[in-house]
């Protein structure tokens, strides 16, 4: 896998990863 | 001529070494294959499958021991007290299984605490000495500080799966007062911390010391599983040794082996230098794996997370405190992940993809 993609990859599952924790939040928040 | 007889002579033992490494996988896992299949179906009645479910298992282990014990002696550098305290582990280990053996095959019942438990037990400590003195995890590097919140929020969403799917309602059910629901539920918590360590070792692994890692990983993570079901069907009464999950540990003592197996030939025959080291020097070469792995737990424990909350199941209150550490660890790597970005983009480094390792 090239550096370019690899690092489009992990790109991607960060951006994935922090939208989620930060709707997790939102809803943990709304919960509370 | 002794220039190519000595590129030979190397040619030679890269490929035999590339060999005995498959061959040692692959006859993992046929072994792996064949006992469950026997333990599923049982074709020569229950007391035959229970016999070659404890045999295998002991043996199992003790071949994790030898290969570790092989290895260290191999060694010439730090590493080896990382395979001695791994041979230790192993060796409880095996102890564990021979008294687990002798009470359900010569005695006909394993009592709830015994001393098979003891070495059970014994074993995570080692285990955890084992990988805390590990090259690996020694040592400093720009990314450290977002390796350790990697490892913690891995073990921190796989501690909440666990409690999400097993052992939450299996709490709710137990009577702590009994010393043998406590014991039981004392493993997967072990678990998770030895996981944790080996996420931390292989993120900062490169080249063939990677493999060796990757195998000690998943046996530890076989081992998880196992003891996170028995914990379970230790809670509804319903565990009974010789069932088709006994393989899961099994699979535990073979991967362990395997790491040893594959580390000897290539980290016998002269010291190497600290891996952490290596990676620090060339952050790179980290293996794709190493980046991708840590995400997985994290993704199914966020969405896993936000589909109970969506539907209104509520987390309890050690749910919810394990859900909030995740969410803060993740989004605090992130944001270590965007300072070192910008600091990186401001001194116009040619290297920017290091900042994702």
């Amino acid at each position: 896998m090239s550096a370019l993609s690899r690092n489009a990859l992990v790109v991607a599952l960060t951006v994935v990863s922090t939208a989620i924790a930060c709707y997790d939040l939102v809803l943990l928040a709304l919960g509370l | 001529m002794p220039f190519v007889s000595i590129t030979f002579g190397i040619v030679v033992r890269s490929v035999r070494t590339h060999l005995e490494r498959r061959a040692g996988i692959g006859f993992a896992l046929l072994a792996c294959a064949l006992i469950a299949a026997w333990l599923a179906w049982q074709p020569g009645g229950e007391t035959l499958a229970t016999w070659i479910d404890d045999v295998a298992t002991v043996v199992a282990a003790l071949v994790a021991t030898l290969l570790c014990v092989r290895t260290g002696a191999a060694q010439r550098s730090r590493i080896r007290t990382f395979w001695w305290l791994l041979a230790a582990a192993t060796g409880a280990w095996t102890a564990a299984e021979i008294a687990w053996a002798v009470y359900d095959l010569a005695l006909g019942d394993v009592p709830a605490v015994s001393w098979a438990d003891a070495g059970y037990l014994a074993a995570i400590p080692l285990t955890a000495a084992a990988l805390f003195v590990h090259p690996a995890l020694r040592g400093g590097g720009s990314s450290r500080a977002r390796a350790l919140l990697d490892g913690l929020a891995v073990a921190t969403a796989l501690l909440f799966l666990s409690w999400t799917v097993v052992l939450g309602p299996l709490w709710e059910r137990s009577d702590l007062s009994q010393l043998g629901d406590a014991v039981a539920l004392a493993y997967p918590f072990g678990d998770g911390v030895l996981v944790f360590f080996v996420v931390l070792a292989v993120h900062r692994m490169t080249g063939a010391e990677r493999l060796s890692l990757a195998l000690l990983l998943g046996g530890l993570l076989a081992m998880a599983v196992g003891d996170s079901a028995y914990a379970y069907l230790t809670g509804v009464a319903e565990f009974d040794s010789g069932g088709p999950l006994d393989v899961t540990w099994i699979a535990a003592y073979l991967g362990i082996g395997l790491s040893a197996w594959c580390a000897a030939p290539c980290t016998g025959a002269r010291p190497r230098a600290a891996p952490l080291a290596r990676a620090a020097a060339d952050p790179a070469a980290a293996p794709l794996a190493a980046l991708v792995v840590p995400f997985v737990p994290m993704l199914a424990a966020l969405v896993v997370l936000g589909a109970q909350v969506q539907l209104g199941h509520r987390p309890d209150r050690p749910g919810l405190a394990a859900a909030l550490v995740l969410v803060v660890l993740v989004l605090t790597r992130q944001a270590l992940l965007l300072r070192d970005l910008r600091a990186r983009s401001s001194a116009d480094d040619p290297h920017l993809e290091h900042a994702w390792s």
